[in-house]
């Protein structure tokens, strides 16, 4: 079609850069990619041993059309790793990103966002060993990764253990079997759920009388003592 | 996490202490944040000198594979977390994926404080374990959007795209400072 002339077409660069840019609004983008490759060059061996963390932040689900791209945004979008048609026409409501940060070096940045809504921990474990991979290539050492205490992330945890299907805080790596790669929960949301389960729950030792939680209305009434004491000795301070 | 401060505590025992009425059955209660509030404090380590300025012991940097915290992490923590377990029904105790992550992250930090020492690391915070700097990065994503709660698809791609660019000159300024 191009050399009967009779249309003028765009050159086929143009047009996979238009793709590349459309497509590289999701996953990992060039920049994030430039970004890390820059920083490298500032690092020495013992800063490459990087955490990643995941974690997922709520959109409103909405679809934009994009008038210099034509292109709508806001459906469900795996970047290009994972088949996004079985979602259909699937509004994401949920932000997954995975943030990159040194052990050694203060350094940190987004490596790899991905618009979805319902994700399935084996499509979890799909992304999760893509950025990994592509981490690597790039001439990182991925340490170890870190979630939230989230049903799905727990999941995935169990699923990157391949013989058996359960919790442990070592498996082997996803592009490296030889070594191993580290997994942990982040500490400050158990902290948060002890908290809450300190408060809302009846958390008992052994016999009744040893009461560990603030529930019961006795210890309510320790609550109040309590803090009316407290409220007492910083009134006398002032 | 005020509730399991250092300062609570040493209020329960002191009111513990004078025998004030209702406070005399706390010793559990005492030893439950006790054990909580160490826990918290191995694991937000996040500075080298802070330890010695407000003179916490537990918030000492890592510097050796054989650590009493680590020993107490092993030999107390854990042990104290599974007796506590098999005495009492579920009801009275933390939710199993509590229970579950509570002992992963534990037994991770076991592992990994000793492992990185050995390949060379001189030193360990384990605040850098934790997820804190992706809250930090929704939190700067939210405040590129106007301190909007509820952003769209587009506002949040164009805010990582943003975080992305600018974070790398703030970042490699503090790459030049030691």
């Amino acid at each position: 079609m191009r050399r009967t002339k009779m249309l003028l077409l765009p050159s086929a660069n143009t047009l996979k850069s238009y793709t590349g840019k459309a497509t590289g609004e999701v996953g990992i983008t060039e920049m994030m990619k430039k970004r890390l490759q820059a920083e490298l060059q500032c690092l020495t061996d013992m800063d490459k041993f990087v955490s990643v963390q995941i974690d997922e932040v709520a959109l409103r689900a909405q679809e934009i059309y994009l008038k210099n791209y034509e292109t709508y945004i806001g459906g469900v979008d795996y970047g290009g790793v994972l088949d996004a048609t079985k979602a259909g026409s699937k509004l994401a409501n949920k932000m997954l990103t995975f943030n990159v940060s040194g052990l050694a070096a203060n350094y940190s940045s987004p490596f790899g966002v991905f618009l979805v809504k319902d994700l399935t921990s084996e499509q979890l474990l799909e992304l999760t060993k893509y950025v990994v991979t592509e981490l690597e290539k790039l001439g990182f050492f991925v340490f170890q990764l870190v979630t939230d205490n989230l049903s799905v992330n727990t999941r995935l945890f169990k699923l990157l253990n391949p013989n058996e299907s359960t919790l442990k805080c070592e498996v082997p790596h996803p592009t490296d079997p030889s070594r191993t790669i580290h997994l942990c929960f982040d500490s400050s949301h158990i902290i948060k759920n002890i908290r809450n389960q300190f408060i809302d729950k009846n958390l008992k030792k052994k016999t009744t009388r040893t009461l560990i939680s603030v529930t019961s209305s006795r210890c309510m009434k320790h609550k109040k003592t309590l803090f009316f004491a407290q409220f007492d000795t910083s009134a006398k301070n002032i | 996490m005020q509730i399991f401060s250092l300062e609570t505590i040493a209020a329960l025992n002191t009111f513990k202490l004078q025998g004030v009425s209702g406070f005399l059955g706390a010793d559990e209660t005492i030893n439950f944040m006790k054990n909580i509030n160490k826990w918290i404090q191995i694991h937000d380590i996040g500075s080298l000198t802070q330890w010695r300025k407000q003179r916490l012991p537990n918030k000492k940097p890592f510097n050796e594979p054989d650590d009493p915290r680590l020993k107490w992490l092993r030999d107390d923590f854990l042990p104290w977390l599974e007796e506590w377990k098999s005495q009492v029904p579920s009801e009275n105790f933390f939710t199993n994926e509590t229970y579950e992550a509570i002992v992963l992250t534990t037994k991770s930090t076991l592992v990994k404080v000793p492992y990185l020492l050995s390949i060379g690391f001189t030193s360990v915070l384990t605040r850098r374990f934790t997820s804190d700097k992706i809250e930090r990065l929704f939190s700067a994503l939210r405040q590129a959007n106007g301190g909007n709660y509820n952003m769209d698809a587009k506002a949040a791609l164009e805010a990582t795209n943003k975080v992305v660019s600018t974070g790398y000159t703030y970042i490699s300024i503090d790459c030049n400072v030691p």
